[in-house]
């Protein structure tokens, strides 16, 4: 087992991604490190009492974006629903989404970590 | 430094997006076809476009962006009189809002996040076209991207089964890919297009797979005076020539020189051919330069500038090593090689 099926069972649809990266394996194992960080950096805002609602947009937004072209697919379902939910203000709903998919994060970063 | 000057003529067009990722993606969808500019703000963006000291062909924004976003960009660029330039808006979420603000400036259409590699080129295609000297080049990178993977593969599993870590192999390949882009930036006539500098980065990191080869007979041969590990070059060098493929060979070409003169040294005392001066290729200088640093650098407790400059000057102090060239590279490197080791700092 490798990187790529490891992350394949965890519901990432590498295959995609990568082909969607011009079938560049190497670019998006490198994507996919700065992905790890910029998950690893959005507890400070996602998780602080003192952030707005629109700094948890920013953070939450990016991550949709990323996860959305690197085919991190739990990711990047649980947070579209999110910024939507602070979107439209539901702040607590959202949180409760973000403690959700935590544990999902947590197995993916140290899948990452384990290859790289 | 051998460089093709293929990039000319083709279509030039500017990414402007705050995230690395998604630009990086959208950068490996569009470089196949187009010469591909970046911006990480809306500030660098204007600074790029307004100047137009390289006319931009067209433009890809996104919407959402810190300090100023992709609608005051656009409006910006209208308000400047540069209403030819079409432009991509980029979004993951086309709201009412955003599509009504940007359709007053006249933009050619939105490209979702997650992004559609058909759809985008097939869009820019209908308003650029496409550049005939480019679709050889799309083959070439395909190819030669397909053989790069399965020689990793290869090597990966190789790493794996010797209960190695590749973080060695990743930062040789950064190393290179840092040195080449300053050199790139400091000189003029030394340009380098971003599928260049990906060969040199995954040549380097694949310098060592002769070691694939000599997997049951090293044994306690490590010791680099062994003529057994001497060995690696070679096969090293043989095994990245097996691919015969025209679209292939500037790869080839580069890697497996990598791999044959990476211990070669400048003033001829190295191994496998004893080559010395210019006869040996910069990039092999520069892997050879790179295992020395490493050794040296990560052994250090503190991964700072003041270390940085005793380890370049205790290489500096084995005269003949490397050429001055080189080594002064690295030096002008100091603040990327610096801050990208100390990431290591925990390990």
């Amino acid at each position: 087992m490798g990187l790529i099926e490891d992350l394949t069972g965890l519901g990432v649809d590498a295959d995609e991604a990568i082909k969607r990266m011009n079938n560049n394996t190497a670019l998006y194992e490198r994507m996919l490190v700065k992905f790890m960080d910029m998950l690893k950096d959005s507890t400070t805002v996602l998780d602080s009492n003192a952030s707005t609602c629109d700094d948890m947009i920013e953070v939450a937004h990016a991550i949709k974006g990323a996860s959305g072209n690197l085919s991190v697919v739990p990711v990047f379902e649980a947070y579209s629903q999110i910024v939507s939910l602070l979107r439209e203000g539901q702040l607590q709903q959202a949180k409760e989404l973000l403690q959700k998919i935590r544990p999902v994060q947590e197995e993916i970063i140290k899948c990452i970590e384990k290859y790289v | 430094m051998q460089i093709r000057d293929n990039m000319d003529g083709l279509k030039r067009v500017l990414i402007v997006d705050d995230s690395e990722i998604d630009r990086t993606v959208l950068k490996s969808i569009l470089e196949c076809e187009y010469e591909v500019y970046e911006a990480s703000d809306g500030r660098s963006a204007l600074d790029i476009i307004v100047k137009r000291k390289r006319p931009i062909d067209a433009i890809f924004l996104d919407i959402s962006m810190p300090l100023l976003d992709g609608i005051s960009v656009l409006r910006i660029i209208r308000e400047n009189k540069l209403e030819d330039i079409p432009i991509f808006m980029i979004t993951s979420e086309a709201t009412k809002d955003n599509i009504e603000k940007a359709v007053q400036y006249n933009i050619e259409d939105f490209i979702r996040k997650p992004f559609n590699k058909d759809v985008i080129l097939e869009r820019v295609r209908e308003r650029l076209g496409v550049d005939s000297m480019s679709r050889f080049r799309e083959i070439e990178i395909e190819e030669t991207r397909k053989y790069i993977a399965d020689l990793e593969s290869i090597y990966d599993q190789y790493v794996t089964m010797m209960g190695q870590n590749k973080r060695h192999d990743v930062c040789r390949a950064h190393f290179m890919e840092t040195l080449i882009k300053k050199k790139s930036m400091m000189d003029n006539e030394t340009q380098v297009d971003s599928f260049q500098l990906e060969i040199l980065s995954r040549a380097a990191y694949l310098c060592n797979i002769g070691n694939v080869l000599l997997f049951d007979t090293l044994g306690e041969n490590r010791a680099e005076n062994s003529e057994m590990y001497q060995q690696h070059t070679i096969l090293g060098a043989k095994l990245v020539r097996l691919n015969y493929s025209e679209y292939c060979e500037e790869f080839v070409k580069i890697c497996s020189d990598i791999c044959l003169h990476h211990h070669e040294r400048y003033d001829g005392i190295g191994f496998p051919d004893g080559l010395s001066d210019s006869s040996i290729s910069e990039y092999a200088q520069i892997c050879g330069l790179f295992e020395k640093f490493d050794k040296l650098f990560y052994s250090c407790s503190k991964r700072n500038a003041v270390q940085f400059d005793y380890v370049v000057n205790q290489i500096e102090n084995d005269i003949g090593f490397v050429s001055d060239e080189v080594l002064s590279l690295l030096r002008d490197c100091k603040e990327e090689i610096v801050q990208y080791y100390t990431k290591y700092k925990n390990n």
